[in-house]
């Protein structure tokens, strides 16, 4: 087609049509510009929406299914409270599963049934039909056409939760243990083991946390009874049950470097070899030495006065211009600064280390140029640098103190709680104890009851709203709680159900319809309901505002990208401006005013092609070097651009393919639009008027 | 009307309104005859050059009756009848400057649809018509490194692509010295007369209107000494 290579002819820059070349450079780098910006923008949002769905179907399941009030009306819940089997209790969903009776009633030994109960319906083979367990054969039965459905009870209960913090305050020589609480009414949500995204919402275990497990499994005494009077704190009995031990923190951790504080760490005098030279500075308190310092700098400190230390046959000596000191006994040695340096663990010291200071340690470090090797017992040491345990591909002898996973199965250590990580900026850490406190109701009195707990973990709510409340636990505290009464009021069709994860949420609603279904053959239909995601109560806002958003978006990036699309117009009527001669000339030669119209068109979705290439290789690229960008933007304001709450700990970088498409075809049929109005200008010139003018 | 006839032109009237109404053809009659030679004299003003672009459907007359081939020109493609029935040569050559020779030559055929690859008919008409002209050696050079002179034989070459029954001059000598005029005159009769084409030349130059076949005034919108079919 000639008007392909008329066009091509007009779009190259040439040095002739230097004003014309300039503003076709700016407008395929203006509509470049928003291009690479809106398919950036909407990546990233669509990547944030992608990740907080993905949180809260993670943590609640996509699918839920919940018994209705027929469930509880049923004879099939009702039965148990007047069954001796029964231990004439309601049961909840799981222990019905697990129960190995459909009907527990026994007219023997239980009373008469009242007769306004419903009856027991039955399946069709006469057999007592299990709510509970038809419904999860019933979910077992979609494997085949979803094998990844992951099915499994859960429930809710409420409780006050208290937390002692207790933490060491650290000062040169000295450290003091300070106290604080933290008080909260928190939902507990039985943990699902069955997850399998589990995973993605488990933050794991740091340096920090093991730190500070050491620290608290120093204090032998750290209880929670006496938790008010603060000076009790190392004298108050070890709660049973908590498995926190030195054996259960070192035997899961792979020691790789160690960090000997200048603060706090005392020097061991038998570390110092012989004869060898060292600066130090000494801290004199009339005519003695209080302690030392070693240090190659000078202090601003006057005090302090400068030396040499050495090691001798008959003790350390410490040289000053004026007097030599001689230490017989042990004198306080610190550091100047922290030293980082690799250590072993003896472990014939572990074995029989009642406290953390009968650790053992082989020590390699220099100091001041000398290298200094030895053993040094665990005592105002933290960790540095350690691989901590937490996939085992068998049972470990010595569980970790926090949540692990056995082949990929996770295990939640006794009395233990996994805290939404709201917590951490609360300066919660794993290892932190206190206990859940609810409400058992008899018919004269209101018992407050305790349950123990630890931290052992951390999971990411997402942005539920009740999410920075819900601490996850083990079903059967759930369901202790639950059957002593509800300390925090709960709608009671909601507190107990069954989850349903699946890897793609896009067929949710079409699951949902399947389960429905399959329920309504098994006649259970009308004792669950079945909700996907888009209905649940906490999320439905948020997911609206998703949508909303999006659409917002997407109008806002269309305005822009007209503007800048409106920048093709001027061009081109400024390069019909410039080539009316030659538009006069192909007229003369018999070109049609159609392909005179179709050459500008074609320029102008050329700008638009070529304008969204570029825009999509520059977002792609960036996209790719997200992190980069985010720190140029946290050192230009100084402050975190992104609020990692919301934004995530990291910008999302995947590509979306949405923007991509609705950008690629968009942008051409935009720039088409835009190049019409200079086509129908260049083809009304009337060629006899441009020649004669010529 | 003889049946020979290429163009024919009757009772053509052109009127300008702007700023005032202006009436420069005033009723002219005109027949073309194959391998006919037809020069149009007069004074500046006079509506030749209004004459030529009419005769070329460029423009439309206000009133007149224009045929080609005994059939109006109204029931052709006007733009088909440019390409390919038709050449143009103008007074200041009107090459596409930003292409080569060759592809000035070509661009007629494209625009046609014809094939313009390096074994096409249409690329060696070019050479051909590049040869006859004597610019083959300047076939890749920019039209715009070529002199006045070289551009109007390029012209000529160009308004021979496609085989067109007719060529149409408006004062293709204008712009030249009177030499080169003198060679471009002789090259677009002989031109015409070896490829059997009709020329209608609008022109000042007396020398130029003598070698043609007829020579006809306009004068005060009308054509002095109208011609019939004489061959």
């Amino acid at each position: 087609m000639f008007e392909f290579s008329v066009a091509k002819g007009y779009l190259w820059p040439k040095r002739k049509r230097l004003s014309v070349s300039l503003i076709a450079i700016m407008s395929v780098f203006v509509i470049s510009l928003v291009v690479w910006l809106l398919i950036l923008f909407l990546s990233i949002t669509e990547g944030i929406e992608k990740t907080w769905l993905n949180k809260l179907t993670s943590l609640n399941a996509p699918i839920r299914i919940v018994p209705t009030q027929d469930y509880y009306d049923s004879y099939y819940y009702q039965i148990d409270s007047i069954s001796s089997d029964s231990n004439f209790s309601y049961k909840s969903i799981g222990e019905k599963y697990h129960s190995l009776s459909s009907d527990p009633y026994n007219p023997q030994r239980d009373e008469e049934i009242p007769f306004y109960w419903p009856t027991l319906t039955k399946t069709p083979d006469g057999k007592p039909n299990d709510l509970v367990k038809n419904a999860f054969s019933s979910l077992d039965s979609l494997k085949t056409q979803w094998p990844d459905l992951k099915a499994q009870d859960y429930e809710v209960a409420g409780a006050l939760m208290k937390l002692r913090l207790i933490r060491q305050e650290l000062t040169m020589a000295r450290a003091n243990d300070q106290q604080s609480f933290l008080t909260q009414a928190s939902y507990l949500s039985s943990f699902s083991d069955k997850n399998p995204k589990l995973k993605e919402l488990l933050k794991s275990p740091t340096i920090n946390d093991v730190n500070h497990l050491l620290y608290l499994a120093n204090l032998t005494h750290a209880g929670s009874v006496l938790e008010d009077r603060p000076k009790f704190i190392t004298s108050t009995r070890t709660p049973n049950g908590i498995p926190i031990s030195i054996r259960s923190i070192m035997d899961n951790i792979d020691l790789k470097t160690i960090k000997l504080s200048a603060a706090t760490w005392q020097f061991p005098n038998h570390l110092f070899p012989l004869n060898k030279k060292f600066k130090a500075y000494a801290n004199k308190r009339g005519q003695s030495i209080s302690y030392l310092v070693i240090s190659k700098n000078s202090f601003i400190d006057c005090a302090l006065i400068e030396g040499v230390l050495e090691n001798t046959e008959n003790g350390l000596l410490f040289t000053t211009d004026s007097q030599t000191y001689h230490f017989h006994e042990n004198i306080p040695i610190f550091l100047n600064q922290d030293i980082i340096c690799n250590a072993v663990i003896k472990k014939e010291s572990l074995e029989t280390a009642t406290t953390v200071t009968d650790i053992e340690l082989t020590l390699n470090m220099n100091l001041q140029g000398t290298p200094l090797k030895g053993i040094i017992s665990w005592q105002n040491i933290n960790i540095e640098k350690a691989d901590l345990k937490t996939d085992f591909t068998a049972a470990p002898k010595t569980p970790p103190p926090w949540i692990y996973a056995v082949k990929g199965h996770y295990q939640l250590p006794k009395n233990a709680v996994i805290a939404p990580t709201s917590y951490q900026d609360n300066k919660v850490m794993i290892g932190d104890r206190g206990y859940l406190a609810y409400n058992a109701i008899t018919p004269t009195s209101n018992q407050e009851l305790r349950q123990e707990i630890y931290v052992a973990g951390f999971y990411d709510p997402g942005i539920m709203s009740v999410g920075a409340r819900v601490l996850l636990t083990d079903p059967k505290t759930v369901r202790q709680i639950n059957v002593s009464g509800q300390n925090i009021s709960l709608d009671p069709l909601m507190t107990n159900g069954i989850a349903l994860w699946f890897s793609n949420l896009n067929q949710a609603n079409l699951i949902a319809s399947e389960i429905k279904k399959t329920f309504k053959k098994n006649n259970i239909d009308q004792y669950w309901k079945v909700s996907t995601f888009h209905e649940y109560e906490f999320a439905k806002d948020l997911i609206l505002q998703f949508k909303s958003d999006r659409y917002l978006f997407m109008i806002i990036g269309l305005i822009i990208l007209l503007v800048a699309c409106s920048n093709i117009i001027s061009l081109l009527l400024l390069l019909v401006n410039d080539k009316k001669r030659e538009i006069g000339i192909l007229l003369s030669l018999g070109a049609k005013k159609r392909s005179v119209a179709v050459i500008f068109g074609i320029c102008g979705v050329s700008m638009g092609i070529v304008s969204c290439l570029i825009g999509a290789i520059g977002a792609y690229f960036t996209l790719a070097h997200i992190d980069s960008l985010v720190y140029l933007l946290n050192f230009l304001e100084g402050q975190q651009a992104f609020n990692a709450a919301f934004y995530g700990q990291s910008l999302p970088n995947e590509l979306s393919k949405t923007a991509l498409f609705f950008i690629l075809i968009v942008t051409p049929i935009l720039s088409f639009i835009a190049g019409l109005i200079p086509a129908i200008k260049a083809c009304r010139l009337k060629p006899s008027a441009i020649l004669r003018s010529e | 009307m003889t049946t020979d006839c290429i163009l024919s032109a009757k009772n053509i009237h052109k009127s300008f309104f702007h700023p005032k109404e202006i009436t420069v053809l005033k009723g002219v009659d005109l027949e073309i005859y194959p391998s006919e030679t037809v020069a149009i004299i007069g004074p500046s003003g006079s509506g030749k050059s209004t004459l030529l672009h009419i005769l070329a459907t460029l423009e439309t007359p206000s009133s007149g009756d224009l045929s080609f081939f005994q059939t109006p020109v109204t029931a052709y493609s006007l733009s088909n009848i440019r390409n390919t029935h038709m050449g143009f040569v103008f007074q200041s050559g009107n090459l596409l400057e930003e292409y080569s020779l060759i592809d000035n030559l070509l661009i007629k055929a494209k625009i046609a649809r014809k094939r313009t690859h390096k074994n096409s008919h249409s690329y060696k008409q070019a050479l051909l018509l590049l040869e006859k002209v004597g610019l083959l050696h300047r076939q890749n050079f920019y039209v715009k490194y070529l002199s006045g002179g070289e551009k109007q034989r390029a012209a000529i070459a160009r308004a021979l692509m496609n085989d067109p029954k007719i060529i149409l001059a408006d004062e293709p000598t204008g712009n030249l010295d009177m030499a080169s005029a003198e060679n471009i005159q002789k090259l677009l009769i002989n031109c015409c007369k070896e490829f059997q084409k009709s020329l209608i030349v609008v022109t000042h130059d007396m020398h130029f209107a003598n070698l043609c076949d007829r020579k006809l005034e306009l004068r005060e919108g009308l054509l002095i000494n109208e011609p019939t079919c004489h061959k």
